[in-house]
Order: C-alpha cells, then structure tokens, then sequence
C-alpha cells in the first residue's frame, strides 16, 4: 500500500479510517512529496502507459454479452489528454479536462476522431502551456492513422479544452473550433484533407478562459454563429492552491473561489469574421459554463442555447424570432435541482426520452447532486424527473462530467451514458478515477443501470471528462470515444448485434448546411421517434453528427419527417438499407 | 599477621563509634527537624484537607464563604494544593463571580496535577453556569495518559459543537477513538462530528463501525435510524434498503424512519409505492413539516397541482423561510398559470439561495484576529436570516469569546 495510505493512518484519520474498506486505500494510491514544513502533499500522478487502465482482471471478466468492447489498442489511436498535474500546481484549471470530436473531416463517410490535447502547467509559476491536438482519420474496419501532420492541425494552441465542429462556411467540410484556457482556435476546413487556422483573421480574439462551444444559425440567416462558455478568471498569476480540510493536504479550489466570466456568441458574418453580439442578444455574464447545448428546445424553428453552469443557475436561452435570446431558466425549470439550488453542471445533452415528442434537457452535476433530467412538459415548463425515471441516488457520490443521450442498444429508446471523475486529487473518501455508468431506457418509462453489462472499461474507475458518440464502423451501432484526464483515450466499440436502422444526413439549404435546430420524427417500433440536430452535447465533445434510427426488422420503408430551422417541414420515403440518407432540404415532400 | 589485622579492624570500628556518638547530637537534631516538617506538613495537608472538605460541603449554599475558606487555603499552601485552586475556582463559579474563577485557574502552576475527577466537575459546571473558556481549560488540564481523557474529550467534542470550533472537533473525536477503540460509543462520537461537518460517506462507514459494537437495543437502533438517514441522502438504495429492513426488525418505525422509507422508494424510482406510503404519514403525522413537503413533491410529480400547492403553502406557513419548499411551490403556481406569485417565491429562493451561497463562503473561510469576528458575526447574519437563530446565537458568541484575544 502507498505511502500515501499509511500517511493517513498515521497522522490524520487515525484509527477511524482503519477500520474503512481497503479500496479507499487503493483509490488513494497516490506518491506523496514532503514540504519544508514536513507536511505531506499529494503528488497529482499522470498514467504514462496506455496499459494502465486496463489489468489481468479486466480480460478475465470480458464477454461477448457486453455493450462495449475496449478497442482501442487494435485502433491506432494512442492519444492522451494531459492536464498538467505533474506541475504539482492544484490549478482549477486541471480539473476541466478535455474532449474528443467524433466527425467526418474529409467526407469520406467513415467518422473521424479529433483528441483535444490539453497542456501542461508551469510547477513555478503555474503557468500552463498547451500540448498539441490530434487528429486521427478513419481509414476503416476500425483502423485509425494519425493525420495531425498532414492536416495541419495547429500545433501551437493554448492549454485546450474542448472541441466543436460545424460549417462556417457552407462548403460542406466541418471546421473545427477548438476552446482553450488563452486563445482558442478556429481551424477552416479547406475540403483538401488540411486545416487552416482562421481564428485571428474571424476576429475570435477573446484570450480568456474559454470551456464548452456550440454551433448554431442563432439569428437564422442560415449562417452558423458560435456560442461559448466561459468559466472563471482564475489566472497563474494570482494562483494559491486550497487547503483540503478533510485529508489536510493542497488540493484544487473551488469554482466559488473565483468570479465567473461571461459567455460570448459570436454572429457569423458570412465574409470569414464573426462578430460578439453576446450583450445585444440577451447573453448573461455571470455563469461558470462548462456546458452549452445548442437545439431546438422549444420546437418554434429556431435554435435555442441551453448552458451547464458550475455552482450557478443553468440558463435557458430562447430565441425570440432571431433578434435576440430570452433567459428563461429559472421559469421554466431548468436553472436548479428539484429544491431550488444551483447544482454543479457539467455535461448536457436533449432528446425525446419518454417517446412524447418532446425533447427533455439533461445535465450531469457534482457530488452529493443528482444528474438531473428536466421533462419537458410542453407548455415551456419543465419538471425534474430524474427520480421518476430511476436515476435518482444513481451516481450520486461520484462528479458527473461527459454525457450522452444515444440510443445505444439499439431498440428505438435513448439511453444514456455518465462518465465520472472528481475534481479534488484527493477527497479523502471518494476517489479521483470514479466509475462511470450506462442507463438504458425500458420504453420511455424508467432508466435501468446496465453498466455491469456495458464492457471491461466500464468496470474499473477513471479520471474521465469528455465523450463522443458515433458509428465508427458503420454497421448502425453507436460507438463510443472517451477522452479521461491522464489516461489513455479509450475506443469502444459498440458490439451488440446491428438491426435494421437508417442514418439521416441531413444538408440544409435556406437553413445553414448543417442545421442545427432540425427536429427529424420517424414512426418506429410503435412510437413517434424524435431526433435533434444538435451541437455542444456531451461535455467538451462533437459526437457524430448523422441521426440514427433503429426499425423494425420487417420495414423496408419509412416516412421521415424533418422540420427545418427554416421553418419548412418536410418527409422524405426512404428505404431501409442500412446505409446513410442525405437528405436535403427543399427535396422532400410538403 | 590474622591477630593484627583483626586488632587493626576492632581499632577502626571503635573510631567510628567514636566519631558517631560525637556527632549524635547533630544528627538527632536533623531528624527531629525532619520530624516536626513532616509533622507539620501532614498537618497542613490535614488542616487543608479538612479546609477543603468543609468548603466543598459550603459549595451550594454559601459559594461565597467556601471561596474565602479555600483563599485562605491556597494563600497557606502556595501552588502546593492544586485541588484547593480547583475548588476555589468552583466555589467562585457558583458565587457567579466568573472572571475570578478564570483568574484562579488561571493561577495554577501546573492544573493536571488536579485530581481529574474534580476537573472534570469543573468543566461541567463551567458549561452550566456559560463559561465555556473554563470549561476547556479544564479539560484540557487533563493529560492525555490519564484515564478521565476520554470523559474529557467528550466534554471537549461537545463543547466545540456548541462554540461552533468545527476545526478541532474531528482530531478530538480521533483521539477518544484511538484511547477506545473497541467501545461503540467512541465510534459513535466520531460518526456524529463527521455527519455534522458534512462528510457524509465517512459518517455512513464509521456508523457501520458502531453497529459492529454496539450491544445496546437502543442504541442500535439510532445508530442504524442515521445510517439510514445517512445513506438515502447518499443515494445508496441498496444499503439503504438492508438498514430499513434490519430496523424494522428491531424496532417500530418512526415517523422519521418511514419518511425515509419514502425518499428511499423515491430513489429507487418507485413513484407509486413513494405516494402511498407519503399518504399514510401525512396522514398520521399531519403536521410533520417534512413528510407535507414530501407529499407536495411527490404530488408535484404526478401532477396533483392543487395537493402540492396546499401541502406547500402549509409548510411555509410554519417554516416561512425554507427555502426550496418556495422553489417547490413557484413551480406549483407557474403550472396552475399563477405567474405573480409564482414569481414572488422564485424571488425568495433566489434570495435565500444567495444567502446560503454567502454562508458557504465565509464558512470556509476562517481566519484569524478581528477577521475572525468580523466573518463569525456575518455568518450568524446569514443563519439569521434563513431563519437558523440557534447557530446565529451560537456563532454570535463564537464571535464575542474572540474580542479578548483579538485585543
């Protein structure tokens, strides 16, 4: 057992803690350093070797049965997020962690993978510095090669946080914009397999803390503007790591200890330069987002902002007709938890989760803090169901961050997946790497926690942030990227058996190439399935940005309705054939 | 040359016969010296004993008399008669004379060589008459060898929970632990600060370690009605669930126990089994605060507007500044279309929420000198104003026990 372990037998705990269950040893089971004042402080380690998070255990217990197999040795993805942790520094900025992009960079119609690449911190001035972003191209059957060279993904950014993809310039290439503490970055995608960096050039010359971002034609003039959240104004400069009182060690401060920043939305211009209109359009300035979901919420056409605060109100924005946002959280039941307090909000995703057509917000929080799932009642109110649908107390003590709502099992009903990991290095009772979890969602009535079934990755804890979903392999079954602080990005691959499904790819026209806001309804398995084109779900991430539909193995045909953000609405017949749909707007019937 | 030694010898040890019955008188006088001082002191200890004995008997009825008694004790005996000082003290602790009893104390050389027992009277009357500073000098004069430590350390725990002296609670609640760690109650102890400083997970493990002790019916039934408590607030539904079943086989179910019972099918997400069972407490216990805003919640979720609203409304009435119970029902009114009030209570909890936001602040903020007083006196400020007068007073005296040392 570490050195650690016995430190806190010793000289703090005591006896107490002797008589605790091991594991809160071996969650401990960090390197200890001694100070000048003889005080012992945790050293924050950082899994260097891609085995470390898988042990002879794991491949006993593998099956077949699983939902997920861990991949990602076979995939050639080797990619791990750094935060900085060796500078042995304690900076809130080590706690934010990092995403992972599932997106088709070359339109080659197999999902590539971009790894947001962190960075490192300064052990004396705690200055951080980032670490270079990877990106990987999908060459098929699962098979990954590093392209950051040839792309030109820039190598130079800021400490990084998280990604976004989205079509700036309606060419039909996703470009990427990536967050960082400092300056962000705007990379175009040329359509020639290279990015360029566009971000001064966009006037995107913000230099503060930048976290989540979502895409999304905000003033619907069929541009795709840019919404980003902002946390706090900690800087190096003022750093003092906390106290931890309860294992009397240095550790991370808390959000409240800082002020937060403001958010910004930026309007695309349409002649490669946005503009911040953040004020005139209602934005708020006093969030800590680590979370923004854009879509539409309200289903009027056009796309509303939905954003994760940290220790504040959440914040709902309702577009009015274009001209600006309403914040209408508090009202409408989405800024707290059921009593009333803001949580600590960190992932975000909506989608229709009891089959009424209607899309339902969920946020993952803190500990001692339901995830909350708010069901959206149709009248702009929503109620916190997260006890209703049975995910109360579920992953209650650990810190939720990445999160999805997928239908992964492929029987028309959206699951969900909760990846954990807490901020503190050491909290004395739970642990940095927490386990994460996966709901799968019995007909729209209740969550069941099937994570003993989900895979080996899923049975021992990590330090995880980010998560992406797509269909890497193209067989209609969602995979599943997970980028963890210090650990190797993991590649899972969805192994349940394939149904019939159709995948929707959808290219707006008057609405912006890729049009967020879309709402596509397919009647299958005897409900009405509602899917949203999204941008900024999950946490830090770009999931897989084609809708997927499971039907019935007798169907052939299906009618897909799409309302535009246009305001059109439109239904296309399409064949059941296992292969993806464009479908675009203005193409299909009345 | 045997002959002459031995003459030689008997020469020798008539020298020192000699030598010895001339100074006989010197020694004789030394030991009658040593005689009378030990005469005299086993006198004095006497005279102070019998002193003690009648001022300890004048303790109740005449504190006054019983101080001057043991004055004139201590102004004999110097620092000599520790137990003398610690009954002045009490004696002028009883005459309500508080500052003199603290000067007194104060006084003694070394106070641990007090009998403990008597420190431990001391304290429980300093607590008694509000002098917790004695109260702790008291029992912290008792050495950490000595077998009244851990009846200190309890007394110490709970005069910090009382003076709101989070900080220190928890080494002493380890160290009682550590002299005892095979009594139940020591475990108990711990449990109890560590739930009270919010550390939840460890307080549901360290209750676990009581009822591995714990022999006492009752006792163990309040320590398994806190796990319980303890894990529904952690949302551990299984744990939950085995403790609501062993202490409905040891005991009947309060009406705390079977509120739990309901949060417990809340967590499990058994709505229907939750609102039957919410039903029955209220209406057995139809002014329970907790089990009304239970129910309202519950109805809330199924959507029995007007049930929510009333349950809601009844709490306020009583509890006009809880907080969530306004959140609760603005989002009643705001689906019954009643947007004015809805609004009004959104308002208050955004108000209460800003408070318990500042309290969350200046708690973890402690600091030293006027700072201390200054963030002691806004917290009781804070828990005024959400309606906690209890710990506003106590933080209020928190806050006046530091002018001394701030000046």
């Amino acid at each position: 057992m570490s050195t650690k372990c016995n430190f806190r037998l010793l000289t703090f705990v005591g006896a107490a803690l002797i008589a605790m269950s091991l594991s809160s040893c071996e969650r401990s089971s960090q390197p200890t350093i001694t100070d000048v004042s003889g005080k012992k402080t945790p050293v924050a380690t950082e899994a260097e070797s891609p085995s470390a998070t898988s042990s002879p255990e794991l491949t006993r217990i593998r099956s077949d049965s699983d939902w997920f197999d861990d991949v990602t040795e076979s995939t050639g993805i080797v990619f791990t997020y750094r935060n900085g942790a060796k500078g042995n520094q304690f900076t809130i900025l080590e706690t934010v962690g990092g995403g992972v992009g599932i997106f088709d960079f070359d339109c080659d119609r197999q999902q590539d993978v971009f790894c947001v690449g962190g960075g490192t911190i300064d052990p004396r001035t705690a200055t951080p510095s980032g670490l270079p972003c990877h990106l990987f191209h999908n060459t098929g059957d699962f098979k990954f090669k590093d392209v950051t060279v040839s792309g030109h993904i820039s190598v130079d950014t800021d400490y990084s946080h998280g990604c976004v993809a989205g079509d700036i310039d309606n060419d039909g290439f996703p470009d990427l914009f990536v967050t960082c503490y400092g300056h962000s970055c705007l990379m175009l995608n040329c359509g020639d397999g290279t990015f360029i960096d566009m971000t001064n050039s966009a006037s995107l010359t913000d230099e503060s803390w930048s976290t989540a971002a979502a895409f999304g034609d905000a003033d619907g003039d069929g541009l795709t503007d840019l919404y980003v959240t902002s946390y706090t104004d900690w800087s190096p400069e003022d750093h003092t790591p906390c106290g931890n009182s309860i294992v009397q060690t240095i550790d991370v401060c808390p959000p409240q200890n800082y002020n937060p920043l403001p958010d910004r939305l930026y309007r695309n211009q349409g002649n490669g330069k946005f503009q911040e209109v953040s004020e005139e359009m209602g934005i708020r300035n006093d969030g800590m987002g680590l979370g923004v979901l854009a879509t539409d919420i309200n289903q009027d056409g056009r796309i509303d902002f939905f954003v994760a605060n940290d220790a504040v109100a959440n914040r709902l924005y309702l577009n009015s007709e274009g001209h600006s946002f309403i914040e209408t959280a508090e009202f409408a039941g989405v800024a707290y938890n059921e009593g009333g307090s803001p949580e600590g909000s960190m992932g975000i995703d909506a989608e229709d989760i009891d089959g009424d057509g209607l899309c339902e917000l969920w946020v993952t929080n803190f500990e001692m803090e339901d995830n909350s799932l708010f069901q959206n009642q149709g009248n702009g109110l929503f109620q916190h169901a997260t006890a209703a649908f049975g995910l109360a107390g579920q992953s209650r003590i650990n810190v939720g961050f990445g999160t999805g709502l997928h239908d992964l099992d492929g029987d028309s009903w959206i699951d969900v997946y909760v990846l954990n990991g807490h901020v503190l290095y050491n909290n004395g009772f739970t642990s940095f790497r927490q386990p994460a979890f996966v709901f799968r969602n019995l007909d729209g009535r209740k969550f069941v926690d099937v994570t003993g079934s989900s895979g080996t990755w899923f049975h021992v804890p990590h330090s995880a942030r980010g998560g992406a979903v797509g269909d890497l392999d193209g067989n209609g079954m969602l995979d599943l990227i997970i980028s963890s602080i210090n650990e190797p990005t993991a590649v899972l691959r969805n192994q349940l058996p394939a149904k019939n499904w159709i995948r929707l790819q959808l290219v707006g026209r008057q609405s912006s190439r890729f049009p967020v806001g879309a709402q596509v309804t397919v009647e299958a398995f005897g409900h009405k399935c509602v899917r949203l084109a999204k941008s900024g779900s999950g946490f830090l991430s770009q999931s897989d940005s084609r809708i997927l539909f499971a039907i019935e193995p007798e169907r052939a045909e299906v009618d897909v309705e799409v309302a535009w953000p246009s305001g059109k609405h439109e239904t296309f017949r399409a064949r059941v054939t296992a292969t993806d749909h464009v479908l675009i707007e203005d193409s299909g019937a009345d | 040359m045997a002959a002459s030694r031995s003459s030689g010898k008997s020469r020798s040890r008539r020298t020192m016969n000699h030598q010895v019955f001339r100074r006989w008188p010197r020694f004789a006088g030394l030991l009658a010296l040593l005689i009378v001082l030990i005469f005299v002191w086993r006198s004095k200890q006497g005279d102070i004993a019998s002193v003690c004995q009648q001022a300890g008997a004048l303790l109740a009825t005449n504190p006054n008399r019983a101080a001057l008694l043991l004055e004139q004790v201590v102004s004999v005996s110097g620092t000599d008669a520790p137990d003398a000082y610690v009954l002045w003290t009490r004696a002028l602790l009883a005459a309500g004379r508080h500052s003199e009893a603290l000067g007194c104390f104060s006084l003694m050389n070394n106070p641990s060589a007090a009998d403990h027992k008597m420190l431990l009277l001391l304290a429980d009357e300093a607590v008694v008459s509000g002098d917790p500073l004695l109260a702790r000098l008291s029992l912290e004069a008792i050495s950490p060898e000595s077998v009244d430590r851990p009846a200190a350390l309890q007394r110490l725990i709970s005069l910090n929970q009382q003076t709101g002296n989070a900080t220190s609670i928890m080494p002493l609640a380890q160290e009682l632990l550590i002299l005892q760690p095979d009594n139940a109650n020591s475990w108990r102890v711990l449990a109890q600060v560590q739930e009270s400083q919010k550390e939840l997970h460890a307080a549901a493990a360290t209750f676990q370690e009581v009822l591995k002790r714990e022999q006492v019916t009752d006792r163990r039934t309040s320590a398994l009605r806190s796990l319980l408590r303890l894990q529904v607030q952690l949302g551990e539904r299984t744990a939950a669930r085995v403790s609501l079943n062993e202490l409905t086989k040891i005991a009947p179910l309060k009406t705390t126990d079977r509120i739990n019972e309901v949060l417990l099918l809340k967590l499990e997400g058994e709505m229907e089994q939750a609102w039957l069972k919410i039903s029955e407490v209220v209406a057995q216990s139809p002014t329970n605060m907790l089990a009304l805003e239970t129910r309202g919640t519950l109805a809330f979720s199924r959507g029995e507007n007007n049930t929510a609203r009333k349950d809601f409304e009844a709490v306020l009435r009583l509890e006009p500044l809880n907080k969530q119970v306004h959140y609760k029902l603005a989002q009643t009114l705001l689906r019954m279309d009643n947007i004015d009030d809805a609004r009004k209570h959104l308002l208050e909890n955004r108000r209460l929420t800003e408070i318990s936001a500042d309290i969350l602040k200046l708690e973890t903020a402690a600091a030293e000198g006027q700072a201390e007083i200054d963030r002691l006196n806004k917290l009781a400020t804070a828990y005024d104003q959400i309606g906690q007068r209890e710990t506003a007073t106590r933080l209020r005296e928190a806050a006046s026990r530091l002018v001394p040392v701030a000046q």
